[in-house]
């Protein structure tokens, strides 16, 4: 994160929402260039205060999460 | 009809989405797509106590980023039946039960329970019902596959 390099406190996601482009504001489309039929990922991290960032989706809805899994030390876990 | 349609999972959606096999994977996130392209089956129901064990071993990772995704898609039954104070079998039961109530249809997806007189329906069978879903299919062939405007 990039405050880390200011001594700011790192960045933690607070949430995480899969949305349609047509859930988007039009200022928000508009702005990123996203279609309604695109797929979007709103994250918000909190430093403080906390933002949301929109971006647009490459790969499919759950791609992120896949992402996510793969970065981290999971892949391969089971839940009993 | 469909588009009312609930899911309630024990840990075999979360396991198949960590499993380091392709297959199990793909079934997974298949799903997850489905739920993503149907707004209205936007989560899945999860008993209260596979939510705190999945979202806490989350937590422990990175910037918790893991955690917010699971949040995104499984949806803490906690609301509807309360605190877990029995099994894991019980509880799923109740939050059946309570869903009926709204929804015409409820299924629980799990590669384990046994659940007697309740639809419980295999990450096999769910992969199956969702591929059998034409407009859902198109949807995919369409996003993913179609290379013809290219």
């Amino acid at each position: 994160m990039e405050n880390t390099e200011n001594n700011m406190p790192e960045e933690k996601v607070v949430s995480i929402k899969i949305v349609k482009g047509n859930q988007l504001s039009e200022t928000v489309k508009g702005n990123l260039g996203i279609k309604s039929e695109d797929f979007a990922e709103i994250r918000v991290t909190r430093n403080s205060p906390a933002k949301p960032n929109v971006t647009r989706l490459e790969g499919s809805p759950s791609s992120g999460f896949v992402s996510a899994i793969d970065s981290s030390s999971l892949r391969g876990f089971h839940f009993e | 009809m469909e588009d009312r349609c609930i899911f309630i999972a024990d840990k075999t959606v979360v396991n198949y989405l960590l499993s380091e096999d392709h297959e199990e994977k793909q079934k997974a996130e298949l799903f997850l797509d489905y739920l993503s392209w149907r707004r209205c089956n936007k989560k899945i129901y999860i008993t209260p106590a596979n939510f705190k064990l999945i979202k806490e071993k989350f937590e422990q990772e990175d910037d918790k980023s893991l955690a917010a995704y699971f949040e995104n898609w499984f949806e803490n039954g906690i609301e509807l039946i309360g605190e877990d104070s029995t099994t894991e079998e019980e509880d799923t039961r109740s939050l059946y039960e309570t869903l009926e109530t709204i929804s015409p249809t409820v299924f629980i997806i799990s590669d384990e329970l046994e659940l007697e007189g309740l639809p419980v329906m295999s990450m096999e069978n769910l992969d199956t019902y969702l591929k059998d879903k034409p407009d859902f299919n198109k949807h995919i062939f369409l996003t993913y596959y179609d290379t013809s405007g290219v």
